[in-house]
């Protein structure tokens, strides 16, 4: 099947309304924020006009109603993930706050002066800063993985990432400037072995499909919902059973209580007591909806090629095009792509397409120290989703060489 | 050529694009110590040092050096170049004149100034057109002005 036949842009009103106004609009940004299906801007919206109301607080028919659609996502999530029980995923703001969430609520009541945590040096800063901060405060040391800066392949194999200090292991899943898969698999066995957590960052994890709990054998498992064809403000962070109990609420609030005296609190069970306050119930819905959608238009299909020809006929078209520099990894087919020009800086480059109605990203990908790493200052970035096709990339194929001679 | 050619036509004016590639006043100056300022935008990456000489309330001589796209570098160039020689308090209204033009397009009190200089200024009104370029173009009078105003 190719998807180019399916044309699936059809699914995504914001396509539709820059066609109708006879305006181009070529995104490449979808690593950044994926556009939204009809089908979730309509969830969205049946819920704010048929159904809002607070999740776990009303008694009465709508309230109650919402709270069940609410418990209803978070299955539908559970399942897209593999988890054994719902109650494993617990809706947050997003991946940052997902993480946030493992390193106060988790790894801070475990980590001492001269414990080790593990990260890579590829990580975007929502899982880099995090354990950084952690391990300053609480006298820890932060160990980062590298990488061979010609293919992007992680270095993860030394002992000293499993040794006898080492708390805790977080990695990406997939790198949002290359591109690259990382082995976490592997990683996560040999973590295993040596009784270490292993925390994923899966926020470009879409490719990947479902079924990850099962498949990558780690403690906690991080996404965002707009990422995955669904609405921004709302993630996940799924916790492994046996590591619940060892995680504690440190964000405060309404809804995660059993009781409140004026001395202590006891709070509720999993996973009330991490979730204070009124629930995102529209983005939860929202979230479910894209997953959904993802599942009965995408999954199924034999479409695993399809970001891997683009991405192949964008990096094949910068090499051609000259004094590029191109970062990628063709073999995991992510179809993000990024590269610096020795001919415009990506700020100036990103100006001119945009002016073209083309979406690329510009800047450091809140991935500096891999950009420090590969020894340059500013990248500019495709990143192509399933709705994307080859008029897409001709498109900006043929902008490219023109911006090529306007910056000469 | 279509409207968007020539927004960028203006954006990209000849004078921005001679300064972007053959900047004034940049190069390395850690010979000269710390760096006044460091600038950085956070949104791209880009980042800066400024480094300026004032004695007798008079700035001797500054430069600039860093990692930028065209539009932040060819700022940096044009005022850099225009300080050397001025008053702190001439320099300060300079780039306050500067700020002003780029954020809210006043150009009227540009004339106070040499010919030359005002034109090159006048070469960055196509950013007017690109709100989300403005931080470029401030970026280096931004952190200059910010310096001098903790000078005393």
């Amino acid at each position: 099947m190719d998807l180019n036949d399916l044309k699936l842009k059809s699914d995504f009103p914001i396509f539709q309304h820059f066609h109708n106004r006879n305006l181009p609009f070529i995104y490449l940004d979808s690593a950044a924020t994926t556009q939204l299906p009809r089908k979730v801007i309509n969830r969205l919206q049946h819920f704010f006009a048929e159904e809002n109301a607070s999740t776990n607080r009303g008694i009465y028919p709508l309230g109650w109603g919402a709270s069940q659609l609410y418990e209803a996502a978070r299955a539908t999530v559970a399942n897209y993930l593999g988890a054994n029980q719902p109650k494993d995923v617990l809706f947050t703001a997003g991946v940052t706050h997902s993480i946030n969430l493992v390193a106060l609520g988790y790894l801070e009541q475990k980590l001492k002066r001269g414990d080790q945590v593990v990260i890579s040096v590829m990580e975007h800063h929502a899982n880099f800063i995090p354990w950084q901060q952690l391990c300053a405060k609480k006298g820890a040391e932060l160990l980062v993985m590298d990488i061979d800066p010609q293919t992007g392949v992680l270095q993860w194999e030394e002992d000293r990432y499993f040794g006898e200090e080492v708390q805790f292991i977080a990695l990406g899943l997939v790198s949002n400037v290359t591109g690259n898969r990382q082995p976490i698999e592997k990683i996560a066995a040999r973590a295993r072995e040596n009784q270490i957590p292993v925390l994923v960052d899966a926020a470009q994890g879409m490719g990947d499909g479902g079924d990850l709990v099962g498949r990558l054998g780690v403690d906690f498992i991080a996404f965002s919902g707009h990422k995955m064809f669904g609405p921004t403000g709302i993630g996940v962070l799924w916790v492994s059973p046996h590591r619940q109990f060892e995680m504690e609420p440190v964000i405060f609030g309404g809804g995660m209580v059993e009781e409140v005296n004026r001395r202590d609190t006891i709070f509720a069970d999993w996973p009330s007591r991490m979730e204070p306050g009124t629930p995102n119930t529209a983005g939860a819905l929202g979230l479910a909806t894209g997953l959904q959608y993802w599942r009965d238009n995408i999954a199924s299909l034999a479409i695993n090629n399809h970001l891997q020809n683009l991405q192949e006929r964008v990096f094949s078209f910068l090499l051609e095009l000259g004094g590029i520099q191109v970062f990628t990894c063709l073999e995991d087919g992510r179809g993000i792509l990024s590269f610096s020009c020795d001919w415009v800086h990506s700020h100036d480059l990103a100006t001119f397409l945009g002016q073209k109605g083309i979406c690329i990203r510009a800047g450091h990908h809140c991935a500096q120290p891999l950009l420090k790493r590969l020894s340059v200052g500013s990248l500019s970035r495709v990143s192509i989703s399933y709705y994307n096709d080859d008029e897409d990339i001709e498109i900006f194929i043929k902008q490219m060489i023109r911006a090529r001679k306007f910056f000469k | 050529m279509d409207l968007d050619d020539e927004k960028l036509e203006e954006l990209y004016h000849q004078v921005i694009r001679v300064h972007d590639q053959n900047p004034y006043k940049f190069g390395d100056r850690e010979q000269w110590g710390e760096a006044s300022a460091v600038v950085n935008n956070p949104m791209c990456g880009d980042q800066y040092k400024i480094w300026v000489v004032i004695e007798d309330e008079v700035v001797k001589v500054g430069g600039f050096h860093g990692y930028g796209c065209s539009i932040s570098k060819a700022a940096g160039s044009v005022l850099l170049s225009a300080t050397d020689g001025r008053s702190k308090e001439g320099v300060m209204e300079l780039l306050r004149l500067f700020l002003n033009f780029i954020e809210n397009g006043e150009r009227s009190l540009l004339t106070n100034f040499e010919n030359d200089l005002a034109h090159e200024i006048l070469a960055f009104i196509g950013v007017q057109q690109f709100p989300s370029r403005k931080k470029c173009a401030v970026l280096i009078a931004s952190g200059y002005l910010e310096w001098l105003n903790g000078q005393g």
